[in-house]
C-alpha cells in the first residue's frame, strides 16, 4: 500500500487522496447549490414584506473564506493520508527482514543510534507486513544459545527490541555464523546494525548474511567507536592506557579520563588528545593523598563497560611490612627505627611487624628492612624472588649495616665501610642539611625543612655509576636516597638510619612525606600469595553493558584468583566488576584484557554500507495538522473581525472572543524554570518569591523585591543578580537563600511533593518569609491559608522575631520597597 | 369550515386543562402584589374600616360603632374607606399569532397574556371590582368570576386579533391583552370605537424576543402562522434586513403607544422571555395611580 508520489515522499494510506477530488465537488455544490432555506414560523411576518437587503456586505461568504476553509480540508485530508518523508530505501515485502543487532559492549555509545534504526526498520516491517528475525551478536550464556532465533510479528519484535541492552563482553561473531548457516534455507533481508568495530569473525559473518540476499550494514560515525580503559599504577604514576579501535589515527579525538571516589564523586579528570602521532604515555596526575580514595577511573562521555575501570585491592592502601620485632622491644620506644616508621606510616598504609620470611609469604608491597645487614640465604632468597616479582624493598642504615657492607646483597649502589660521621670532634665537619630533591627524583616537591640536619650516613662507594640512581643527596652531594630497579621490583636505600640516633630526618614531616610516596610507588606484586590462586571469588558487583554498576545476577559464575591472573575473557558467566570474598577483592576490567578492536573499513562484496541517521524517516502529518490547525485560528480571526464589523449577533461574537481568548491562553500557558534558569539561580544571588496566581500580588512581590533588591545593592554588600518568581510545585527552592512567600485566600495548599520539597529546604538552611499582606490578625482567610500550608510541614512553632533581629531589619527595608503597608506586623523567626 | 373549528377547540380544550395551573400562576403573581393601592385613602362607601370619628349630629344613628363607644365616654362612629367598585373587562387577543413562542422554554404569548390578565382579574376582584371577560354576560367580584373569565378567555376566545368594540359595556374599565401586529389603521378604527364607552382602557402588548429580535441568520423561509393569509416570505439573508425589521417593529410598538396616549389610556410592552410578576405590578400600580386621579 505504497504509493510514490514525489521522490522521498510517499502515502502510507494513499487512497484517502482521493478525497481530495471531492473537493471542488463541495466548492460547487457550496456555490450553486445552496441548502434549502429553514421554515420559520413568524407572527410578526408582515414586518419583513418587501424588506430590500442592505448593501453594506456581500451577500456570500468571501471567496476567499470559502478557498481558506476548502484548504484547510484538504490538508487535514492530505495529513490524514499518512504522508513520509525521506523513506527508507524500503523493505520487500515478501521477504523476513532479519536484523543483526550488535549489542556488545562496544555497542554501548552507538546504542541509542541502533534503537533509532532498529525501531525505524520495525515500522517499515510493520507496514510491509512481514515477519522480524532479531539476531544479537553478543556472546550469549549456554541456556540462552539453546533458543533458536524465531520470526515474530513487527510489534512483537518491537517489545522485544526494547528488552535488549548492551551486554558488557565482548561482541562473537564467531558463534553466530553457524546459526546463520543453519538458516540458510530461507531467504532472508538482512540489516545489520553494527558497532563500527570488526571483531574477530566480522568478515565470515558477513559472507554468512550475504550469501543469499543483499545485506545492509549500519555503522556509526568514527567519533562514536568505542574505546577501552586500562589504569596501571607505576612508579612513574598513574598511567593511563587507551585500547582503540581507531589504530589508524585518523581521526584524533579528546578523551576525557575520570577518577571517581566511593560515593561517586568525581575526584579529578584529565583530558588527552589521542592521535597517532602520541604514543606517549598517557598519566593521570592527581595528589597522592587523593589516589587512594580512588575506586574507578572512567571515560567521560564514552559509556560502555570498556570505559570503566574499577579498582581492586591491589591499587588501594599499600600493605607495608617492617621486617623487626615491632613494639615488643626491651630498648626504649623513642630510640627505636620501628616506632618511627609506624607512626609515618600507619595512617596511610597496612602495616605489620614480622620476620621477612612472613612478610614475603603475605605479599606485601612494600617491606622495610631497618639497619638489617645479614640474614639467612632462605630469607634472602624469598626477599629477592618478591623483589623480582615487583616488591618494593626499602632499606634504612645504622649501625649495624655500616659495619657489614662488604657484598652486601639487595641493595641499590654498592657501600662503603663503615659509616661516615659528619658531626664529630675528629672530622671537624658539621651536620649536613639535604639538597633539594632533583626534579628526576619521584620525591621531587617535597618541603625540606631548614633544621633537619643528617649527623650520621653510610657512603655508598663513589666508583659506582650514580647516574639515575640518586633520589637525594646531602649538601656536600653525597647520596642520601638511592634506588635501583630489580627484577620488576625496586630497590630503595636510605643511607642513615631510620630512628632519630643518625639524623634529624626521622623527628620531621618530611619523613612521613617521604614515605609516603615511597609506598605509593610500590604496587603489588603480580604474583598472588600461594594458596589464594585457586580460592574462587563471588561476584560482589559487576557491570552492564553502559558500564553502570549493578548487582550480579544468579547466572553469574564464581572466579578464581588464577583465573583473573591468567586473563580469562569475559563473558556471561563473568562479566566484568568486582569479584572477592572476605578479605580479598579482585576487580575483572575489560580494559587489561587483550581486545581486538579494529576499525570497521572494508565490506566483503554484497553487503550495502550506510551511516546511521541517514535514513530516518519523517511523517509529516503532525506539521500538516498544525498547518491546518493553525489556518482554522486564522479563519476564525477573519470572521471575528468580520463579526465586529458586520454586527453579528452577541453570542456569535462571544464566542469568538472566547475561542480568541482560549488561543491566547494557550500561548501563554505558565513558564516553568528551565535548566538553563536554574543554572542563572544557582550562578548568584536571586531573591525569589512564590508565584501565587494572583497577577496582582505576584507582580507586587516581583516589584517590592526589585526594590529590596536594589535597596540591598545599594546599602549593603549584598548584591543580589535580581528577582524570582518560583512555582512551588515545579521549580527548584536549593538556589534561593530566601523565599518570600506572599499569602492569599485563594492560594491552593502545596502538593506532597511540594511540601517535601520545602521541608526539604528549611532543613538545609532555607528561609522562607511568609507575608499575610495586613499584618497578623487582620486577614483570616490568609492566616488559615498558612495553617494549612504549614501545618504539614515540621517546623518548630513561628514566634515574633525581636526588632533588633536581622529579619526585622530586612522586613523594614521590604515594608520601605513596598510602601503599602499601613500596620506593620514584624517577620517571624523559627523559635529555637 | 369545521376544521378550523376544530382545531381551536382543541386548543381551547388543551388551554383550559392547563387552566388550574395558569390560575395558581396568576394568584401567585397577584399574591406577590401588596393589594390596598386601589383604595381611595379617605373615607367614604367601601368595605374595610378607614377610622373612628367623632359623632355628629349629621350622621345616620345607625353608622355609631357602640362597642367603641362603650370603651369611652365619648360616641364613635366607625367610618369605611371610600371605594368604588367598578367593572372591568379582559379581553386575551386569540388569533393564531398569539399561539407562539421561538423557545420552548418561554412561554406564548397567549399564556402570557392569559396569566397576567387573570393576575390583574384577582387583584381588581380583591379591590373590589368587578370583572369580566368581554363578551361575557356575568361578572363577579368572587373567586367564581374569576374562574369563569378564565374559562371564557380560553373556550370562547375568538380567533381575532382584535376585539370586538360592541361587546364592551359602558363605563367599563377594559384591560386587552395581545400582540397587536395588525395594521394600525385597523387598530385605531377599533379604538375609537371602544374609546366612547370605556372609562379606563389598558392595552397590553405581548411580543415574544423573536419577533423584536429576529434572531435568525442565513436563509429561511419565514411563513405566519395558523392557516394564513400571509404568502411565506423567503428571505436569503436575515442578518442584512434584521436592522430594517427591527425598526420597523420598534415603529409599530411606538405608534401603538402614541396611539392609546391620544386616547389617554395606558399602554404596557412585554417581552415573554422578561419577568410577568413585576411588569403585572408596575401595570397594577400605575393602573390604581391613574384611577385614584381620574376619579379625584
Amino acid at each position: 500500500m505504497m504509493g510514490s508520489l514525489l521522490n522521498g515522499l510517499i502515502f502510507t494510506q494513499p487512497l484517502l487522496l482521493f478525497a481530495l477530488a471531492g473537493l471542488p465537488v463541495l466548492w460547487f455544490l457550496l456555490r450553486v447549490m445552496p441548502p434549502r432555506p429553514r421554515v420559520i414560523v413568524l407572527p410578526s411576518l408582515r414586518f419583513l414584506e418587501g424588506l430590500l437587503p442592505e448593501k453594506t456586505s456581500p451577500s456570500h461568504t468571501p471567496w476567499w473564506i470559502l478557498l481558506l476553509r476548502l484548504l484547510i480540508l484538504a490538508l487535514v485530508i492530505l495529513a490524514l493520508s499518512g504522508p513520509v518523508m525521506n523513506p527508507s530505501a524500503g523493505l520487500e515485502s515478501d521477504k523476513p527482514l532479519r536484523l543483526v543487532i550488535d549489542n556488545g559492549w562496544s555497542a554501548a555509545p552507538v546504542w541509542d543510534a541502533q534503537l533509532r534504526e532498529a525501531d525505524n526498520l520495525i515500522a517499515q516491517a510493520e507496514r510491509a507486513n512481514i515477519p522480524v528475525l532479531l539476531l544479537t551478536t553478543a556472546a550469549v550464556s549456554a541456556p540462552e544459545a539453546q533458543d533458536p532465533p524465531r520470526l515474530m510479528a513487527a510489534a512483537e519484535a518491537r517489545s522485544t527490541i526494547k528488552g535488549i541492552a548492551p551486554r558488557p563482553w565482548d561482541t562473537d561473531y564467531l558463534s553466530l555464523i553457524p546459526r546463520i548457516e543453519a538458516m540458510s534455507d530461507q531467504e532472508f533481508q538482512s540489516v545489520w546494525l553494527s558497532d563500527g568495530i570488526a571483531h574477530r569473525g566480522f568478515d565470515g559473518l558477513a559472507k554468512a548474511l550475504a550469501a543469499k540476499r543483499s545485506v545492509s550494514l549500519f555503522h556509526p560515525a568514527p567519533e562514536a567507536l568505542a574505546l577501552a580503559l586500562n589504569i596501571r599504577h607505576s612508579l612513574s604514576g598513574v598511567e593511563v592506557i587507551l585500547q582503540d579501535a581507531d589504530e589508524s589515527g585518523s581521526l584524533p579525538r579528546p578523551v576525557t579520563v575520570q577518577a571517581v571516589g566511593e560515593d561517586g564523586r568525581v575526584l579529578g579528570f584529565q583530558t588527552y588528545n589521542i592521535s597517532e602521532d602520541n604514543k606517549a604515555p598517557l598519566f593521570f596526575e592527581m595528589p597522592e593523598a587523593l589516589r587512594g580514595n580512588v575506586t574507578q577511573y572512567r571515560l567521560a562521555g564514552t559509556p560502555g563497560a570498556g570505559g570503566v575501570f574499577l579498582l581492586d585491592e591491589s591499587f588501594k592502601r599499600r600493605s607495608v611490612g617492617i621486617a623487626a620485632p615491632g613494639e615488643k622491644s626491651d630498648r626504649a620506644p623513642l630510640v627505636e627505627a620501628s616506632y618511627y616508621l609506624r607512626r609515618a606510616l600507619e595512617p596511610y598504609a597496612d602495616l605489620a611487624f614480622d620476620t621477612v620470611e612472613a612478610l614475603t609469604a603475605q605479599n606485601r608491597s612494600m617491606i622495610i628492612l631497618p639497619d638489617v645487614a645479614a640474614m639467612p640465604l632462605s630469607e634472602l632468597n624469598a626477599l629477592e624472588s618478591w623483589v623480582d616479582k615487583g616488591g618494593l624493598l626499602l632499606r634504612f642504615a645504622g649501625p649495624v649495616m655500616a659495619d657489614n657492607v662488604n657484598n652486601l646483597p639487595l641493595v641499590p649502589v654498592p657501600l662503603r665501610q663503615g659509616g661516615r660521621a659528619l658531626e664529630g670532634s675528629l672530622t671537624g665537619g658539621e651536620a649536613l642539611k639535604i639538597q633539594e630533591f632533583s626534579p628526576e627524583s619521584p620525591l621531587a616537591g617535597l618541603e625540606i625543612p631548614k633544621d633537619i640536619v643528617i649527623r650520621q650516613q653510610v657512603l655508598a662507594d663513589p666508583a659506582e655509576d650514580m647516574t639515575g640512581k640518586v633520589w637525594a643527596a646531602l649538601e656536600d652531594g653525597t647520596p642520601l636516597i638511592t634506588a635501583k630497579p630489580y627484577g620488576k621490583g625496586l630497590l630503595v636505600m636510605v643511607h642513615t638510619s631510620a630512628g632519630p640516633d643518625w639524623s634529624d630526618l626521622p623527628l620531621s614531616g618530611l619523613f612521613v612525606e617521604m614515605l609516603r610516596r615511597l609506598a605509593a610507588l610500590s604496587h603489588a606484586p603480580t604474583g598472588h600469595e600461594t594458596g589464594q590462586a585457586a580460592v574462587s571469588l563471588d561476584p560482589i558487583m559487576v557491570l552492564d553493558g553502559f558500564g553502570v554498576p549493578r548487582k550480579p545476577d544468579a547466572g553469574v559464575k564464581p572466579i578464581t584468583v588464577s583465573e583473573i591472573a591468567g586473563g580469562i575473557k569475559t563473558g556471561p558467566d563473568h562479566p566484568p566488576g568486582l569479584y572477592g570474598r572476605s578479605g580479598l577483592q579482585v576487580a575483572l576490567n575489560l580494559g587489561t584484557q587483550k581486545l581486538s578492536l579494529k576499525i570497521l573499513t572494508d565490506v566483503p562484496a554484497g553487503v550495502r554500507k550506510t551511516s546511521y541517521g541517514q535514513s530516518y524517516e519523517f511523517s509529516l502529518m503532525p506539521f500538516i495538522l498544525t498547518l491546518a490547525a493553525v489556518l482554522a485560528l486564522l479563519d476564525w480571526l477573519v470572521m471575528s473581525v468580520l463579526a465586529l464589523t458586520l454586527r453579528w449577533p452577541a453570542r456569535g461574537r462571544k464566542i469568538t472572543v472566547m475561542v480568541i481568548g482560549v488561543f491566547l491562553m494557550s500561548l501563554s500557558t505558565p513558564v516553568h524554570a528551565t535548566p538553563e534558569d536554574d543554572l542563572k539561580h544557582a550562578g548568584a544571588l536571586y531573591l525569589a518569591y512564590i508565584k501565587t496566581g494572583d497577577g496582582t500580588v505576584d507582580s507586587q512581590s516581583g516589584r517590592g523585591l526589585g526594590n529590596l533588591a536594589k535597596a540591598l545593592s545599594s546599602r549593603t554588600s549584598a548584591e543580589p543578580a535580581g528577582v524570582a518568581g518560583i512555582d512551588i510545585e515545579s521549580d527548584a527552592l536549593a538556589f534561593f537563600p530566601w523565599i518570600f512567600w506572599p499569602v492569599t485566600e485563594t492560594q491552593k495548599p502545596p502538593s506532597p511533593a511540594a511540601l517535601q520539597k520545602i521541608q526539604f529546604y528549611l532543613d538545609h538552611g532555607g528561609t522562607i518569609l511568609f507575608d499575610l499582606r495586613y499584618g497578623a490578625g487582620q486577614n483570616i482567610a490568609a492566616s488559615q491559608n498558612l495553617q494549612k500550608i504549614t501545618g504539614a510541614l515540621n517546623i518548630p512553632p513561628l514566634q515574633p522575631s525581636p526588632k533588633t533581629m536581622f529579619l526585622a531589619a530586612l522586613f523594614i527595608c521590604w515594608i520601605f520597597s513596598r510602601g503599602c503597608i499601613q500596620r506593620a506586623s514584624y517577620g517571624w523567626k523559627r523559635a529555637p | 369550515m369545521p376544521a378550523l373549528l376544530d382545531m381551536i377547540r382543541g386548543r381551547a380544550e388543551r388551554a383550559a386543562a392547563g387552566l388550574p395551573g395558569l390560575v395558581m400562576r396568576a394568584e401567585k403573581i397577584a399574591a406577590s402584589i401588596t393589594h390596598g393601592e386601589h383604595s381611595k385613602r379617605r373615607a367614604g362607601a367601601g368595605e374595610k374600616f378607614w377610622q373612628f370619628r367623632a359623632y355628629d349630629p349629621s350622621d345616620r344613628p345607625q353608622d355609631i360603632d357602640w362597642k367603641q363607644s362603650a370603651k369611652t365616654q365619648h360616641v364613635f362612629v366607625r367610618e369605611k374607606e371610600w371605594q368604588n367598585p367598578q367593572k372591568v373587562m379582559f379581553w386575551c387577543a386569540g388569533a393564531a399569532g398569539m399561539d407562539y413562542s421561538s423557545d420552548p422554554a418561554t412561554p406564548t404569548k397567549h399564556e402570557t397574556a392569559l396569566v397576567m390578565s387573570l393576575a390583574l382579574a384577582i387583584l381588581m376582584t380583591r379591590a373590589g371590582e368587578q370583572v369580566a371577560a368581554l363578551g361575557a354576560k356575568r361578572s363577579g367580584r368572587s373567586e367564581l368570576a374569576i374562574r369563569a373569565l378564565a374559562e371564557h378567555i380560553v373556550e370562547e376566545g375568538e380567533a381575532h386579533d382584535l376585539p370586538d368594540p360592541a361587546a364592551l359595556s359602558m363605563n367599563a374599565g377594559l384591560v386587552m391583552a395581545g400582540d397587536f401586529l395588525s395594521n394600525l389603521d385597523y387598530i385605531r378604527a377599533c379604538f375609537d370605537v371602544m374609546d366612547g364607552r370605556t372609562r379606563q382602557g389598558i392595552i397590553i402588548q405581548i411580543l415574544d424576543p423573536a419577533e423584536i429580535d429576529l434572531p435568525f441568520e442565513g436563509r429561511a423561509l419565514f411563513r405566519a402562522p395558523g392557516l394564513g393569509e400571509h404568502d411565506p416570505v423567503k428571505i436569503d439573508h436575515i442578518g442584512e434586513i434584521r436592522r430594517q425589521y427591527q425598526e420597523r417593529i420598534t415603529e409599530h410598538c411606538r405608534a401603538l403607544e402614541e396611539l392609546c396616549r391620544q386616547y389617554g389610556w395606558l399602554y404596557f410592552f412585554h417581552r415573554t422571555d422578561h419577568d410577568l410578576a413585576e411588569l403585572t405590578a408596575a401595570i397594577w400600580d400605575s393602573a390604581a395611580q391613574h384611577t385614584g386621579k381620574g376619579v379625584a
